[in-house]
């Protein structure tokens, strides 16, 4: 095994996976190539050592199955905290266009300090697909600051998502430390008791989203959306309507107006679906890029064909929707997102998923008891 | 959280759980109140009849007792033996076929332990996305997209719980949590 890197000035990285041909030296595949990983000349982040772990390629009927397991050793090089880090994965060779990212958000990176990011790709290539090139590129998406400065291509609007997902870790560990703040370690152990408990007890449905296409629905039967409105929101959900069957939801519609005073490019919805006996359960987030000045009124269409069911596999019969504004990115690169407060109306707490950092503070009270959580929530203090 | 049941309860007290349950469970009163109350009235409950039952009561005589249970012992055995059929010779079942069996289960579970989907007893809720050939959707080993006769999998580790989303943009994620290091990993696979 053996790997080939080249830097070129002082942040480019070229890196070449080289992994076990003796082994598979009878495969048509050599896995020593498939991997190339290619930073900007001028990312504040660079590589620093490479673990292959046990990538292999085994031949299977006509085609090559391709496991790539990498852990990628980086370094910031740069002169901010990083909190956060999305690679670009493209597999153009095994699957025309196909794209994937890896994010690794709630990071607290000094300057200096190395971290990993762990790529596990398993690739299904035809015998006869073109093997000129890597079947895998990775390439730097984003990096986000503590700053909330950002740094990156952003192809995949990673600056706004992993915005939001900073902006939701700083709201959650505020929540946590005034807890702590306001009652002690019990009361913070009661506050994330109650958390976990929520979290647990989160019903959840099996979705799938189909775009660009009309199945069979009954168009007959529209379904208007109400919403939970948060005070603070710059983003007024005026109506909203989808056409519903028991299980399939398509086409929704809504009309927002930007009550901020700065404009706004993108807002993010939840969905909350319920049943005939009124219970409730959060389908899916829906983004709509608008383009809303101050005051500006707009329509958010989608084309989106959405089926759920219970994972028992029970249909979900569709009673009634609720949709409310989960996040908002002004035309400033800057964010917005509800408060805890916010998340407290309409019992959206229970059904809309934890943020990442919730659910890894609560993780690690779990595994490390309520002194390492209070260390970690002072940490950030 | 999963609470142990009052039978654990009180063997943990007792301090005869085997090692890894009594770990387990350790674990889980340190941060759990109401359980580390029942342990402790478990405990004092122990000690309470541990002392009360340390001597005989005063009016039994140990020495007359014994004899007496040494004395019925010995004539159950004699009369045991008067009335024990004799066993043909041979057909004692050895202790090698017994082991023989007892370690070919032991492969058999493991096997099965180490094998088995988790998925299909824990089947996580599942999210996909399609549009004309191309699909993407969560499975048992991660995120797969499937278009133009390839396929490529976003895998996840199967020893950390994944919850998986969708959403309307074209990409379906799952979000681990690294156990040991609290890492958070975020995978996206976009249809387009």
């Amino acid at each position: 095994m053996s790997i080939s890197t080249k830097l070129s000035g002082s942040t480019r990285l070229w890196g070449s996976v080289l992994f076990a041909s003796a082994l598979f030296a009878q495969s048509e595949l050599d896995v020593a190539r498939s991997l190339k990983v290619e930073f900007p000349t001028d990312a504040p982040i660079a590589f620093a050592s490479h673990d292959l772990g046990d990538s292999r390629a085994t031949p299977r009927g006509g085609a090559v199955v391709v496991d790539l397991h990498s852990s990628l050793m980086l370094r910031n090089v740069g002169t901010q905290r990083i909190r956060g880090i999305t690679l670009l994965i493209v597999a153009q060779e095994v699957t025309p266009g196909g794209k994937a990212s890896v994010s690794v958000p709630s990071l607290d990176i000094a300057v200096g300090d190395t971290f990993s990011v762990r790529l596990d790709l398993r690739l299904l290539r035809p015998s006869g697909a073109s093997g000129a090139g890597p079947l895998v590129r990775v390439t730097l998406d984003g990096v986000l600051f503590d700053s909330l400065g950002f740094y990156g291509p952003n192809r995949l609007d990673s600056r706004r998502v992993m915005t939001v997902w900073e902006l939701e870790a700083r709201r959650d560990r505020k929540f946590f430390a005034a807890a702590l703040a306001n009652g002690g370690i019990e009361n913070l152990r009661q506050v994330v008791v109650t958390a976990q408990a929520r979290m647990d007890a989160r019903p959840r449905l099996d979705v799938q989203v189909a775009r660009g296409r009309v199945t069979a629905y009954d168009p007959s039967r529209s379904v208007q959306f109400a919403f939970v409105k948060f005070p603070d929101s710059p983003i007024e959900s005026m109506r909203g309507s989808a056409a519903v069957t028991a299980t399939e939801i398509h086409a929704p519609r809504l009309e927002l107006r930007n009550t901020s005073s700065k404009s706004v490019r993108h807002v993010e919805m939840g969905w909350i679906l319920a049943d005939s006996n009124g219970k409730e359960v959060f389908a899916s987030s829906v983004p709509a890029k608008v383009n809303l000045a101050p005051g500006q009124s707009g329509q958010a269409l989608d084309d989106t064909f959405l089926k759920v069911a219970r994972p028992e596999g029970r249909p979900l019969n569709v009673t009634s929707m609720k949709g409310f504004v989960s996040s908002v990115e002004f035309a400033d690169d800057t964010v917005w997102i509800p408060t805890r407060q916010d998340l407290g109306r309409g019992n959206l707490e229970a059904l809309a998923a934890p943020s990442a950092e919730e659910e890894r503070l609560l993780g690690l009270y779990r595994k490390k008891g309520i002194n390492a959580l209070v260390a970690e929530l002072k940490k950030f203090q | 959280m999963l609470h142990p049941d009052l039978r654990n309860l009180a063997l943990l007290a007792g301090g005869e759980l085997p090692w890894w349950q009594r770990y387990r469970w350790s674990f889980h009163t340190r941060n759990c109140e109401n359980c580390r109350q029942e342990i402790e009235a478990l405990a004092e409950s122990r000690a309470f009849v541990a002392e009360n039952t340390a001597s005989l009561p005063a009016f039994v005589d140990w020495d007359r007792l014994a004899a007496d249970m040494r004395a019925n012992i010995q004539v159950g055995l004699e009369a045991g033996e008067a009335i024990r059929p004799r066993e043909p010779v041979g057909l004692r079942l050895d202790w090698r076929p017994a082991f023989a069996l007892t370690a070919l289960t032991l492969v058999v579970l493991t096997g099965w332990y180490l094998n088995i989907n988790r998925q299909n007893i824990y089947r996580l809720p599942s999210a996909s996305l399609e549009a004309g050939d191309a699909r993407v959707e969560s499975g048992s080993d991660g995120i797969m997209l499937t278009r133009g006769g390839g396929r490529m999998t976003v895998m996840q580790p199967k020893t950390q719980a994944v919850s998986y989303s969708v959403n309307s943009t074209g990409a379906v994620s799952a979000r681990t949590i690294d156990s040991e290091t609290g890492q958070v990993t975020i995978s996206h696979v976009y249809l387009d």
